[in-house]
């Protein structure tokens, strides 16, 4: 059971999806709802062991599957856990519950095909959450762009063609390009490594750090370029607000919540310990990136008059806080930056929930035609409150416990970095306030909103554990820390310790030619 | 002086032998069938090709073999060649037993005519001289010119015919012309034989006189207009909208097959000396094909012409594979057999796809109406979730995307490349095909996203069971390869290994 457990998350969605175009026809709408969530709840059920029964102590993979799956050229099926891709992959399971149910009143045309797609979607995203070998990763990886490109463009808003194509070429453009690196690595291991052909990534680790910096740092560039886009780092950010506006609720959820996240764990599972050295080159440009995004899109946010888009801007901020505790390159950094993947996929996806409530209600979202809207939905605005709260960092929430993590690890790194990121964190809750204010106090003077209905049974329902999970981490952020500490650990030391005998060697190389010198001189 | 026979194996040559066979028998057959049972003559066809088929996988490992003088080698790369060509006419016979009805080409000749030029195919795969090929070569492509304008009542396809046709002789003569030149140069038109005049202190002399040059450069020009390489592409875009639509499915697989065969025997076994010299000219060629013919089809508003265009995106991925085989280290060549297993490897998925993708075109002709326009594929995958899913999985599989079978194509070629650091080329070549998705996948936003109009026609497949049966097993065949190619790899692979 233990070994085919991964394998079993990862299919359960797609069997489902298969017995629903089998055997479910159109105007059966309630019988697919009901059978969508029920797939996703038993999904989730099954990962539970993943949480009870994971060993904190261990660094390496767990619940490990492997199967030889193209000999020929050394790909094999192999799944496993480990501290960095744990949690996601309980986010996942989690946020297919949440966005499924929020789906059955917003979607009311081609309900088949739609679940169709959101268990698809769920297959390849915890299969690139699950793979160990990079080509299985790459598989996973390319195959939720099909889905996704299908909820935005069938379900979408106004704009849904130009903002699903968008989507799709932006993040196939940089695949591709990862492609290349991935084949790069391949035939680099051929040389350089145990030259039995693999993409298993655990060997993979061990021929990284010999390969030569040069041909290290293209690597690297075309590893960034395809996670930089899915991230979306600073300059390669403009499909987000397309793609977030025009999704329909579940397909922002997703992508906030999930799909961003493949991007920055990318960083962490790949190009960390696959390419120290470059790593090591590239902080100063990566942290530049990080630090412009996260300014950047606090300042863009707040100029927005579209809940949604604020959202959507506001994740390129908070995206922008994960990279630079990632590429601090030390414990805290990283351990912050992996913890604030798991919050912004809580409070973002949460916030992209609740803009779906009102929008359902109202059919706008623009701000201005939003105020005083606390004493009309009492409930909606506590929740919205503490969302909000938790996308800003108040202490006690969950979003506090990342960014002080990701906070001090920038410290170490360098105070610059730190002092840059404190600007951001002070934007990030002026914008969120701000917005706060505009939408729930004032006068309720617009009489459209006087008719407003607060959340219903079903939408506290998925609404709940989303909140739950704030105040656990934010909280009590003992368990989720101490199950990636091990492989944070691991991934940092990696970093680090390839990187040092090269730093060695370049400190050490005027002293060799000095006493060269002398031995010539004397 | 006692005359020599010439050393004459009629079972190495067995597939030809068969075939000729079958042709005969097609032809006196047809002789003696009514108009109205013409389709007849198809099934007889395809059951003669099943077991050319076989005889073709019976060949499969019966090591290095030539006959007839050296003209004729069978080895495993022939069988492999031979048996992607036999399972593509196959297909397109199955996708024309219905269609020739509609298109009212429903005659024997057309099947006669199939069968002529897949004799010419099997002829190239197994040439082992320059006047083999240019024979099996001559054959296919007279064959072909006849298939492209079968429809004699559309002036499309007549146009289509002749403009094929005043190419493809002007193209054989330069061809012809660079045969001439090379025999005059080393004395020889066997493949091995030529290699040997170009090698050794006589070989180097040869190499550097200029009309060895200018002849390398007719054989470029001259393979480049078969396998319409940009800038010599500018038949097909017309040659592939007017011809049938299962004859545009079988050149697009078998011509280029049948061509790419030659090429890689001319250029590997007859040409290594000149490999710094070929070399770049192709490289020169596959960048332009594959940015030129991806740019291109962006334009398109005709599916079938999209599709043209595609192809010769796909013929530019398919190069590449050519290109970076070869390794050239501080002036010694070296050739990576991978890279040619790759371009089999490819080819094979290119077959499954793209057959299956003029095979949905078929799908939706009908009597008075050819699904040709991407503008009739519109709201299609709303009323028909599977065929729509069908052609979304040969789209993905065409654009290279992960479990198709043209991803795993891709990721073979690009893997040599890389292998060979060929960097820019590869880098090119996989952006080249990213922006590929923009165009199959403008076809896919219609047929999911966007209404059926109201003025056009009701959607209506075709109800012969042929079809159905040959798309079916094409999508499975597309998943399964992208799932699963170790067999195919091997098979590839083993193809090649006494060829460099």
């Amino acid at each position: 059971m233990e070994n085919y457990l991964l394998t079993l998350i990862t299919f359960i969605p797609l069997a489902g999806a298969v017995i629903v175009m089998l055997f479910f026809k159109k105007e059966q709408t309630v019988a697919i709802k009901s059978f969508a969530t029920a797939v996703t709840i038993v999904d989730f059920l099954l990962s539970i062991p993943l949480w009870t029964r994971f060993d904190t102590s261990e660094a390496g993979f767990q619940f490990v599957q492997k199967v030889s799956w193209i000999p020929t050229i050394g790909v094999s099926y192999f799944v496993g856990v480990d501290g960095i891709s744990v949690l996601l992959v309980l986010l996942t399971t989690i946020t297919m519950i949440v966005s499924t149910v929020c789906s059955f009143s917003a979607i009311v045309d081609r309900e088949k095909e739609y679940y169709v797609c959101l268990l698809l979607m769920s297959t390849g995203m915890l299969g690139t959450f699950m793979a160990v070998d990079i080509f299985l990763f790459y598989v996973f990886f390319e195959i939720t762009l099909v889905p996704m490109y299908f909820l935005i463009g069938i379900w979408g808003g106004s704009r849904k063609l130009y903002a699903a194509i968008k989507f799709f070429l932006y993040t196939l453009f940089g695949s591709v390009l990862m492609l290349l690196g991935i084949l790069a690595l391949y035939f680099v291991n051929l040389k350089l490594g145990t030259g039995t052909p693999t993409f298993d990534l655990t060997e993979l680790y061990a021929v990284g750090p010999k390969i030569p910096i040069g041909l290290q740092s293209w690597i690297f560039l075309a590893f960034f370029v395809g996670f930089a886009i899915k991230v979306p780092m600073f300059p390669f950010h403009t499909w987000l607000p397309d793609a977030h506006v025009e999704a329909p609720t579940a397909g922002s959820v997703i992508l906030a919540g999930i799909l961003l996240k493949m991007g920055t764990y990318g960083f962490v599972r790949f190009v960390l310990p696959l390419l120290p050295q470059a790593s090591q080159l590239f902080v100063p440009f990566m942290v530049l990136l990080s630090i412009i995004g996260i300014i950047y899109g606090a300042l863009v946010a707040m100029a927005q008059t579209d809940v949604k888009k604020l959202v959507a801007y506001s994740s390129v901020s908070h995206l922008g806080f994960v990279m630079l505790g990632v590429f601090a390159l030390n414990q805290q950094g990283v351990l912050g930056g992996q913890l604030q993947m798991i919050n912004h996929g809580i409070s973002t996806g949460a916030l992209f929930l609740l803009v779906g409530i009102i929008y359902e209600r109202r059919h706008t979202r623009q701000i201005s035609d939003f105020g005083g809207l606390s004493t009309q939905v009492p409930i909606y605005s506590t929740i919205f409150a503490v969302t909000m709260l938790s996308s800003i960092g108040l202490p006690g929430l969950n979003g506090f416990v990342g960014e002080f993590l990701i906070l001090v690890g920038a410290f170490k790194a360098s105070y610059v970095y730190a002092a840059f990121a404190v600007i951001g964190i002070v934007l990030g809750a002026a914008y969120m306030l701000w917005l706060f204010q505009r939408m729930f106090f004032g006068t309720l003077d617009n009489p459209e909103n006087q008719k407003l209905t607060d959340c219903n049974t079903r939408e506290i329902l998925y609404l709940l554990p989303m909140v739950v999970l704030m105040f656990w981490i934010g909280l009590y952020p003992r368990p989720f820390l101490a199950r990636m500490e091990v492989s944070v650990g691991k991934v940092v030391k990696m970093v680090n310790v390839a990187a040092a005998p090269q730093n060695n060697k370049a400190a050490s190389l005027p002293v060799e030619l000095r006493s060269r010198l002398k031995a010539k001189n004397f | 002086m006692p005359l020599v026979i010439p050393d004459i194996s009629l079972s190495i040559a067995a597939p030809e032998v068969g075939l000729a066979i079958l042709i005969c028998v097609v032809v006196v057959a047809d002789l003696f069938t009514s108009m109205e049972n013409k389709a007849g003559m198809g099934i007889l066809s395809l059951a003669g090709v099943a077991i050319l088929g076989l005889i073709v996988l019976f060949q499969w490992g019966g090591g290095v073999r030539t006959t007839f003088s050296g003209f004729y080698i069978a080895d495993n790369f022939s069988s492999f060649v031979k048996m992607v060509v036999v399972v593509t006419t196959a297909f397109t016979i199955l996708l024309s037993l219905q269609y020739a009805k509609m298109e009212k080409i429903n005659y024997g000749e057309f099947y006669v005519m199939i069968l002529f030029a897949v004799f010419g195919m099997l002829v190239m795969a197994s040439g082992n001289d320059l006047i083999s090929i240019y024979l099996g070569l001559e054959t296919m492509s007279i064959s072909s010119y006849v298939l492209v304008s079968f429809i004699r009542h559309d002036p499309l396809s007549r146009e289509a015919g002749l403009k094929y046709f005043l190419m493809g002789a002007f193209t054989s003569g330069i061809l012809l012309y660079g045969i001439a030149l090379t025999y005059g140069l080393t004395g020889a038109t066997s493949l091995t034989e030529i290699a040997k005049a170009l090698s050794g202190l006589q070989g180097a002399a040869i190499i550097a006189d200029p009309v060895m040059v200018f002849s390398l450069i007719l054989f470029v020009a001259g393979f480049g207009f078969k396998l319409a390489l940009v800038p010599f592409h500018m038949w097909l875009p017309d040659a592939y909208t007017g011809a049938p639509t299962s004859i545009t499915a079988f050149m697009s697989v078998a011509v280029k097959m049948a061509t790419l065969a030659a090429v890689i025997r001319v250029f590997f076994i007859a040409f290594p000396a000149l490999a710094g010299k070929w070399n770049l000219l192709l490289w020169l060629l596959t960048v332009f094909t594959m940015v030129w013919g991806n740019v291109a089809a962006i334009a398109q508003t005709n599916l079938k012409r999209m599709l043209a265009y595609s192809s010769i995106a796909h013929a530019g991925y398919i190069m590449l594979g050519i290109v970076t085989t070869t390794k050239i280290v501080g002036g010694k060549v070296v050739f990576t057999p991978d890279g040619i297993s790759a371009v089999l490897f490819y080819l094979v998925a290119y077959m499954v796809t793209n057959l299956g993708a003029f095979g949905m075109l078929i799908y939706l002709c009908r009597e008075d109406f050819r699904g040709d326009n991407i503008e009739d594929w519109r709201g299609i995958g709303q009323d028909h979730p599977w065929a729509g899913m069908a052609f979304v999985v040969f789209f993905l599989s065409l654009g290279g995307f992960p479990p198709t079978a043209g991803f795993v194509g891709k990721l073979f070629l690009f893997g040599t490349a890389i292998q060979n650091e060929y960097y820019w080329l590869a880098v090119i070549g996989i952006l080249a095909s990213a922006v590929s998705i923009y165009y199959y996948f403008r076809v896919v936003m219609v047929m999911y996203m966007e209404p059926r109009g109201e003025s056009q026609p009701a959607i209506e497949f075709s109800k012969a069971p042929s079809i159905f049966v040959a798309l079916l097993v094409l999508v499975l065949a597309t998943i399964y390869l992208g799932l699963f190619p170790g067999s195919i790899i091997a098979a590839a692979k083993s193809s090649v290994a006494g060829l460099l």
